[in-house]
């Protein structure tokens, strides 16, 4: 306003666009005064209206209000509760201004409660009305509210759609607004007054086509619409074409000759014609005929200052601002008023009154910077002057043309490898040879002949896929053929050991036993906990220690990611024991959960016993847990929340993503040592009684005594951890030498008995000891495994039949893991296939993390976007630049978990995540197709694919069928093999090297692991 | 590998069909789909349906995910301040009434089954789901089978190019195959409209660059094959053998609703749900045994009627389902095609203040067409209020007991899981017989 009001005084006469935006920002202020009529009850209620009162519907539509009232005060005094009698005098008071009372009457008319429909219309009706009344107040969040609940009875009741739109106007929200205008347009096609709401609230878009075209429809479907034609004025004036606007003008007046915002929008044209006292007399001609009218005040003051008559002003300033409560324009311009004449104090006053009202009016921040620094307040100043520069932000600079694009600044999740020690690799190649020495034990006993040792390549490419999980790369291959040393498999062993692909491919076996899921329980995401597996491999923490922390995580999964062993199964405290004796105890009592055990030993009641040791473990806390929280932060941010100014539908929306992020907050992984397990009502056996609380006992080893402080679950950990524990060492040295060799020394890996016998129990015996001797270092066990003969030597390829026993003449031949099938096309195809990796947690989590005791409401809320801006928006953006025909070319370890069932890694056997262990290497006529067809088999053939640029690479044909078979199958093809290829690609030209890249990733060949 | 298109049984006994009926019967054109011909239909129409236990061939399961109000669907309840604004309309069974949001289906009526007394035991959707899908309720540490692959095991599967089981629009929490092994597991189907994936060769392949690159493989893997004398290498290859002949197979085209008539498209409306019961349809007329479709959105809390939220999901449900239910009919398939629609719960028969409806778990509604299936009938009852079972409640294992008996699987054959434990298809379930006869 002040902008405005500098511009006519400056100027020192009315420019145009000074007008042009005055009577812009006029009509911003009048806005919620365009005459919206109250809405004539509907045809098909007029029975029912004319049997309360007769003819009383006619006499609505006419605007008798007097008469209207006057009969249904009668009604009512008989019948206060009678609601069409309600309904009538609420509208009738609406029309003659007396907004209070209407909402009284219209209060009590919605609020009947009953589900009836007749009822139900009567109420949308009465919530409309109400909604009127707000709006007449200036009220125009319980406008919307109210609109919204008349929609809430009655989906399709148009007027409640526009009454909402033009609150929404009232508020500024003018997209919100051409929302509502839309829908009431689309519940009543001839709906004029809809047309014109919607026109002005694009006209405040400054869409001036739009806003045209709707306000010349409104007026086609109504030609006595007012309101449509002053609308149309403003928006004809912003063009410039001032007699047609001064028309639209007349003809709002001779339609409505009481409009008085028409007549005060005339008297601004005639100023800006330049005609000042035509423009004075019809203000004074209007402040006469509706003294009660505050905006021919505001304009007339708006003159004086223009002729520097602040004096002159104070008297319509005053008068405005009575008339009418938060004229924020009036008092910004009264404060400029104020300013000039030197009354500073009252001046900052003003604008600070102004700005109460409305927060963004810029001009008054700049109005008062002006006053503070007349008043030597530099600081408020300030203060003020960057309110100006954030309200009006100055247009971003336009990027050079040729500037280079930023490289994309999101940042990516990578682990720090901690490297095997040189020291230690003398040890590591004794043990092996031990080892080697115990297996040909059982060669001579059971008259095995070993296999011979693989060949180079094979072996190459083996020790990829079971290190890092893919294939190597031609590169890999061309370096390790080049490397003379007699050392170099012992060193490829280490270097692959070291690098960050170690952590993502045992990831993926983990992920697999623990069930990882990125949603753990309470809508906690579990990033922080699938990093920290990362990591913790990564930097090779031992396996007893990295079990130990999962198994005493408390707090929240950011705090501490490894509670997300424990989110992963939410008030399941028997499932939880169930699974982690299986997982790390490689020891099944499940069935002792409902009965005794038929083919173990385990009774129920023992299993009650081990689960005593956790049953007090809780994945999440309450608003009145004292051992967290100084007071309830539920029950303050729920009153904090009822406090937010917000519309009623956002209320009830927000709540939800409201009482979600206060939820997520409160999932925190903590002990409640009182909490006893009792036994089963049902409980049959007669060791115990049903219901019988049952202390905690370890199922075999020693017994558990609690030290002082600790929790029944650090015991349990403590217990389960320890290097004398019967099995934990156990279980850890065969699933890995399973992972290297393709099956256990014991089988099943996690069904261990007191009678299973190991293939080769002084074997067995060793690796546990090896593995306590190493104290879980799980890279340098698997580096002793790696390094030995039996490992070295070919896989056998003969049937062994089912539950026969396997004595290790060699590995396993095995086919690759879904993983594993689905990181080696990624070598294959995309140039850097370990660019992508997933976000760090902490981005997200420094978000939506929050201390419950201090944060408001607001904050939660915004907490809340924030996180799923960071889901929806930061994720999918920097997917983008990696993803081929909609799917994101990662490898397995940084894609979600699980994938969607038929993503590419699921046909091939990956798990959902639902069961321990469940992945499969099984066939499936779907994974053919997607060799057959997929869009990563496309991309392989793609120009810009790492095996395209291989081969394009080289001279001749032999030359490039090599390249592709060395890097596919990791070998040179023989003469007959090479032959059948060249002739194709003679044959075929490129097409042929297509054809044979296409064969080759077909070929049983690629998918098994020699 | 070009001698294994030759050798398909599969293409060898199709030509024969083909062959014989064109020799035989006088059809001229044989529809892609083996459809029987125009003049086969009057024959099948006419014969009078038979009911009974063990008639049902094949299963389409329609699940209403979300749970669906039983008030504003079968179970109404005119007059009670619990209704809504949904009103009653008569059905072509004289005396019985359903929702009018469901019109497509009151023309239907005399061929379903509807329970309207269903109960389950939590109001958890994806633990009840879990429930209505298995029976079992869900335990962390075992997975239950759902009825496709039950019907595989007791049966033994069914088309040698087509799976099984197709799942349409299904959850990935979908129970799926549970315990058994992967070669029960279902085919998931995402989208209706874009069919099996990846069956498309590229555009410049050729038929005949399709076949040397089959040979090229051929030759490139026989030294392995011939040096592996591996069990999972050789099952590998016959699944390489079997994506041949599907994707050379005109089952094939049984996925792609393309094949299909705009209008008969429309007819089943253009949503996931509607062209997946016709995707259902072509795939049972192909031989698959279980088609499951999905239809979400049923989880409606607020505003039920004047957003339109009820009225639009109704009508999505009702278009697919009664022109589902028209075309098994006049395809002579509705006899031995058991027809499901099932759903986790019903709705809380009172309206919250967003008049909408929250999850209630004692008593909800479903039905059986189809399949031995005697249609127009209503079993069991809920009480005036719709809040609980009035009448011959029913549990999930007793609905797919029924299910089950209809298609003839033993209710008391135990399976064991690969951990031991046993197992039934509807676990304790009774089956209600009231509905065969």
């Amino acid at each position: 306003m002040i902008r405005i009001a500098t511009g006519l005084v400056c100027g020192n006469r009315l420019s145009l666009f000074s007008f042009v935006t005055a009577l812009t920002c006029c009509l911003g202020a009048m806005a919620y005064a365009a005459d919206a009529p109250p809405p004539p009850p509907k045809s098909e209620k007029e029975p029912r209206i004319d049997a309360v009162v007769p003819g009383g519907r006619a006499k609505l539509e006419k605007g008798e209000w007097d008469a209207v009232i006057a009969e249904t005060t009668v009604i009512l005094n008989g019948d206060a509760e009678n609601v069409i009698a309600l309904l009538m005098r609420g509208i009738a008071l609406n029309g003659k201004g007396d907004y209070d009372a209407a909402i009284k009457d219209l209060t009590k008319a919605s609020s009947k409660p009953s589900s009836d429909l007749t009822t139900r219309d009567i109420r949308a009706d009465a919530f409309s009305n109400l909604s009127v009344s707000y709006y007449r107040k200036d009220k125009f969040l319980p406008a919307i509210d109210n609109a919204w609940f008349a929609l809430l009875e009655k989906g399709d009741h148009f007027e409640a759609h526009n009454n909402r739109a033009l609150a929404y106007i009232g508020r500024g929200q003018y997209d919100k607004a051409i929302g509502s205008a839309d829908a009431a347009i689309r519940a009543k096609e001839d709906f004029a007054d809809a047309y014109s709401t919607r026109g002005l609230a694009y006209f405040f878009k400054n869409n001036v086509d739009q806003a045209m075209k709707d306000q010349t429809k409104a007026i086609e479907l109504q030609s006595k619409l007012a309101v449509a034609y002053q609308r149309r004025a403003a928006v004809v004036a912003a063009k410039g074409e001032f007699p047609k606007a001064l028309e639209d003008l007349d003809k709002a007046i001779s339609t409505k000759p009481d409009f008085a915002d028409a007549i005060c929008d005339r008297a601004c044209l005639y100023g800006m014609a330049r005609n000042l006292p035509k423009m004075v007399s019809e203000l004074d001609g209007l402040t006469k005929s509706n003294p009660s009218f505050a905006r021919a005040y505001y304009h007339r003051a708006m003159l004086s200052v223009d002729q520097k008559k602040y004096d002159l002003s104070m008297d319509d300033l005053d008068q405005a601002i009575k008339l009418k409560d938060g004229f924020a324009a009036a008092y910004c311009l009264r404060g400029y008023a104020q300013t000039n004449r030197k009354n500073l104090d009252e001046a900052v006053a003003d604008f600070t009154k102004a700005i109460e009202s409305d927060p963004k009016l810029v001009n008054a921040y700049k109005g008062r910077a002006a006053a503070y620094q007349k008043l030597k307040k530099a600081k408020e100043a300030k203060a003020d002057q960057d309110k100006v520069a954030e309200l009006q932000p100055t247009p971003p600079p336009k990027p050079a043309s040729n500037a280079k694009k930023p490289e994309d600044p999101t940042p990516r999740f990578t682990v720090s490898s901690k490297e095997v020690s040189p020291a230690k690799l003398k040890e590591a190649l004794k043990s092996a040879a031990e080892i080697d020495k115990l297996v040909q034990a059982n060669y001579k006993k059971f008259d095995v002949t070993p296999l011979p040792k693989t060949p180079d390549e094979q072996f190459l490419r083996r020790v990829y896929l079971d290190v890092t999980g893919t294939i190597p790369s031609y590169q890999h291959v061309k370096k390790f053929r080049n490397n003379n040393s007699a050392n170099k498999r012992a060193e490829l062993i280490d270097e692959l050991l070291n690098s960050p692909a170690y952590a993502g491919n045992f990831f993926n076996y983990w992920a697999d036993v623990l069930r990882y899921t990125d949603n753990l329980s309470g809508n906690v995401r579990g990033e922080p906990y699938r990093q920290w597996i990362k990591q913790s491999l990564a930097e090779n923490k031992p396996w007893d220690k990295l079990v130990y922390e999962m198994l005493t995580a408390s707090g929240r999964v950011w705090e501490n990611p490894a509670t997300g062993y424990f989110q992963r199964d939410p008030n399941m405290p028997l499932d939880v024991m169930n699974n982690t004796v299986r997982i790390f105890l490689g020891t099944r009592i499940g069935c002792a959960q409902c009965h005794n055990h038929p083919f173990d030993r385990w009774t129920q009641k023992e299993f009650y016993e081990m689960a005593a040791f956790t049953f007090g473990t809780q994945q999440n806390t309450h608003g009145g847990d004292k051992r967290y929280w100084n007071s309830n932060p539920h029950e303050r941010l729920q009153a904090d929340f009822a406090d937010i100014e917000q519309e009623e539908e956002d209320r009830r929306n927000n709540y939800y993503r409201f009482e979600r992020m206060i939820g997520v907050n409160m999932q925190i992984v903590n002990d409640q040592v009182d909490r006893k397990i009792q036994l089963p009502a049902n409980y049959t056996y007669d060791n115990a009684k049903p219901n019988e609380t049952v202390a905690p006992r370890t199922l075999f080893g020693s017994q558990v005594s609690l030290k002082p402080g600790e929790t029944p679950r650090q015991g349990f950990a403590r217990w389960c951890t320890a290097s004398d524990n019967p099995r934990f060492a156990k279980v850890i040295a065969n699933r890995l030498w399973k992972q290297v060799f393709g099956v256990g020394q014991i089988e099943p890996v996690d069904d261990m008995m007191d009678d299973t016998v190991a293939e080769n129990p002084a074997l067995m015996d060793y690796l546990e000891a090896e593995m306590k001797r190493l104290n879980f270092d799980m890279k340098e066990y698997l580096r002793v495994l790696l390094n030995t003969e039996t490992y070295q030597r070919q896989v056998c390829v003969d049937e062994i039949p089912l539950g026969a026993p396997y004595h290790f003449p060699g590995p396993m031949l095995r086919r690759m893991s879904a993983e594993q099938v689905w990181d080696s096309f990624l070598t294959l195809a995309v140039v850097d296939p370990d660019e992508f990796r997933e976000l760090p947690a902490k981005v997200r989590t420094d978000v939506i993390g929050f201390n419950l005791d201090t944060v408001s409401a607001k904050k939660v809320l915004d907490a809340e976007s924030k996180g799923s801006e960071i889901d929806n928006g930061v994720n999918s953006k920097r997917q983008q630049k990696y993803t081929y025909k909609g799917i994101v070319l990662a490898r397995a370890s940084e894609l979600p978990s699980p994938v969607p069932a038929n993503h590419f890694l699921r046909s091939f056997g990956q798990s959902d995540r639902e069961l321990i262990s469940s992945s499969s290497s099984t066939g499936s006529v779907p994974q053919v197709l997607f060799m057959f067809n997929g869009p990563i088999t496309h991309m392989l053939l793609e120009k810009n694919s790492t095996i395209y640029l291989n081969v394009v690479k080289q001279k001749n044909v032999n030359d490039a069928t090599k390249i592709i078979f060395e890097t596919i199958l990791t070998r040179e093809p023989d003469a007959d093999e090479l032959a059948l290829a060249v002739e194709e690609v003679k044959r075929n030209g490129p097409a042929g090297f297509g054809n044979v890249i296409w064969s080759l990733v077909n070929t049983r060949e690629f998918l098994f692991i020699q | 590998m070009r001698d294994l298109i030759a050798e398909q049984p599969g293409l060898d006994r199709r030509r024969f069909v083909e062959y014989a009926a064109k020799s035989l019967l006088g059809v001229t054109v044989f529809s892609a789909l083996g459809r029987p011909s125009i003049s086969a239909e009057p024959a099948a129409a006419a014969a009078a349906p038979v009911y009974g236990p063990g008639k049902a061939k094949r299963l389409i399961y329609l699940y209403m995910a979300g749970a669906m109000s039983h008030l504003d669907t079968f179970d109404l309840k005119p007059g009670h301040k619990n209704q809504g604004q949904t009103r009653a309309i008569d059905t072509n069974v004289p005396g019985i009434q359903i929702s009018e949001f469901l019109p497509g289906l009151a023309q239907q009526f005399d061929k379903l089954a509807v329970v309207r007394s269903l109960t389950t035991q939590t109001a958890d959707h994806e633990a009840a789901e879990y429930w209505m899908r298995t029976s079992y309720q869900a335990i962390a540490t075992e997975r239950h089978p759902t009825i496709g692959p039950w019907m595989q095991k007791f049966r033994g599967r069914q088309s040698k190019s087509l799976p099984d089981t197709v799942l349409i629009g299904a959850p990935p929490r979908h129970p799926s195959a549970g315990f058994f092994d992967p070669t029960f597991s279902p085919l998931p189907i995402g989208d209706p409209n874009r069919g099996l994936e990846n069956t498309k060769a590229p555009e410049y392949l050729t038929d005949s660059s399709f076949e040397k690159r089959l040979a090229l493989i051929d030759g490139f893997d026989k030294k392995f094959r011939g040096r592996v004398k591996q069990q999972k290498v050789q099952a590998y290859t016959d699944f390489y053998t079997e994506a041949v002949s599907l994707l050379a197979s005109s089952e094939l085209k049984a996925f792609n609703l393309n094949e299909e008539k705009n209008e008969d498209r429309d007819r089943y409306g253009r949503d996931s749900f509607g062209q997946g019961c016709l995707l259902a349809r072509r795939l049972i007329e192909n031989n698959v045994s279980c088609v499951e479709v999905n239809c979400g959105g049923w989880d409606m809390h607020a505003n039920i009627y004047n957003g339109g939220a009820l009225p639009n999901r109704c009508n999505i449900m009702d278009r697919a389902i009664s022109n589902l239910l028209k075309d098994l009919k006049d395809r002579g398939l509705l006899d031995q095609t058991l027809v499901v629609l099932a759903t986790e719960f019903g709705r809380s028969p009172e309206l919250n203040y967003n008049v909408g409806r929250d999850h209630h778990p004692a008593v909800f509604s479903s039905f059986m067409a189809g399949g031995g299936i005697k249609g127009g009938q209503f079993y069991g009852s809920s009480d005036a209020a719709a809040h609980s079972v009035e009448t011959d409640p029913v549990t999930p294992a007793d609905f797919n007991a029924t299910i089950a008996t209809a298609l003839g699987l033993s209710l008391n054959e135990i399976v064991h899981s690969p951990t031991g434990r046993p197992f039934k298809v509807a676990q304790d379930g009774k089956p209600l017989t009231k509905l065969f006869s």
